[in-house]
């Protein structure tokens, strides 16, 4: 299931830890850093991923997407770093806290009117807002559902949660966001 | 229609719940909130998405200085264990040098002792017999050593300060007996 299969060398993209990464790599990286808001310690774990998926390819058994199974990985080994000392002393210093404003800067230079800038800078914001009001877990699920896109299934199957908990934790963050949009973003 | 759609139920659809897509054909309002919710969402994922390409980059950056830090640690090794092993004579071979003059020292105060006024006598020619016979290893490592506690001063504890004292003066009678003996002989 969704595995690339090279029929001459008889491999997958399991097999090349390179090609895995060229794959999969910015959508790891993406889930890690959003997750955290921490583009350092998301790079760090990045690399933890894919080593760990390719010393542990064997268990690999196909029952969900290669993304998916990446992911699931990628959460697991967030949830072991987020409870480190360490993660705690530099969440505090926050030096690597990505920027929001930068990006909304990036993103509205794509639009043609100011009015579309403006909109699109207040629709980052609030959504930004929303986001870090969220645990490290709600924040999670959040981002696989409407950035990576995956299925309400696939959620479950990465993160080992239950249904129920994964539509509990999505329904907090969409409330959440809710609000920020009422309230007139900032 | 008799009522608008809830938060609870908007969110289902925004989870990928179909059962409500009826009501948001007729609803021209819950539509309304559906598409500005979803217009959010897109406007996150396209921030995040740019914010990947420059995180790319900077993986690429690191990447290269990573391939670039065995080549330093290549050219770098060969002086750094050369430096290495200087360090460790430097410091073996003053330390050996003592142990085997203090030994050498113990022995000649013996010596002297037996030999009563005679060793007295030969302390005072000493300092002449010394300078002549420059190329007796005992004396060559006496004069070494007397260079190295120069230099590694501090690292002579105090309680063994009157031990170099003995050398200094205990050590040229042990080397002056010889020619004294070879008088008495003649």
């Amino acid at each position: 299931m969704g595995l690339l299969r090279d029929a001459s060398a008889g491999t997958t993209e399991l097999d090349d830890v390179e090609l895995l990464y060229r794959l999969y790599g910015a959508k790891v990286t993406r889930f890690l850093a959003f997750s955290l808001n921490d583009s350092d310690a998301a790079e760090t774990l990045t690399q933890e991923c894919f080593l760990k998926a390719y010393r542990t390819r064997a268990q690999f058994r196909g029952e969900c997407a290669v993304g998916t199974w990446l992911i699931r990985i990628a959460f697991n080994l967030m949830r072991d770093h987020t409870g480190t000392e360490k993660f705690r002393f530099w969440k505090r210093v926050r030096s690597q806290a990505l920027d929001v404003s930068e990006m909304g800067e990036r993103l509205a230079g794509r639009e043609r009117t100011a009015e579309a800038q403006m909109l699109t800078r207040e629709r980052l914001a609030a959504v930004w807002d929303a986001v870090e009001t969220l645990s490290a877990r709600q924040r999670s699920v959040f981002l696989m559902r409407f950035v990576e896109e995956m299925e309400m299934e696939e959620i479950v199957d990465a993160t080992g949660m239950k249904m129920g908990t994964v539509k509990s934790h999505l329904h907090r963050a969409l409330a959440a966001v809710r609000e920020r949009a009422a309230g007139g973003v900032r | 229609m008799s009522r608008h759609l809830t938060d609870e139920e908007m969110d289902g659809v925004l989870m990928g719940a179909e059962s409500h897509a009826l009501h948001l054909q007729e609803c021209e309002v819950c539509r309304a909130k559906v598409v500005e919710m979803r217009a959010m969402m897109e406007c996150f994922r396209d921030g995040l998405l740019l914010w990947e390409s420059s995180s790319k980059v900077k993986s690429e950056i690191l990447r290269s200085a990573q391939n670039d830090n065995p080549e330093k640690y290549s050219w770098m090794a060969l002086p750094a264990m050369g430096l290495a092993a200087a360090l460790v004579v430097g410091l073996m071979v003053p330390h050996w040098m003592h142990e085997r003059s203090a030994g050498a020292a113990r022995t000649a105060n013996d010596a002297s002792r037996d030999l009563g006024h005679v060793a007295s006598q030969a302390a005072n020619i000493a300092p002449t017999s010394q300078k002549r016979d420059v190329g007796h290893p005992m004396q060559s490592d006496d004069a070494l050593m007397q260079q190295v506690q120069q230099q590694l001063d501090e690292d002579v504890p105090s309680s063994m300060t009157p031990l170099t004292a003995l050398i200094q003066t205990e050590e040229p009678r042990a080397d002056s007996l010889k020619p004294m003996r070879q008088e008495k002989v003649n």
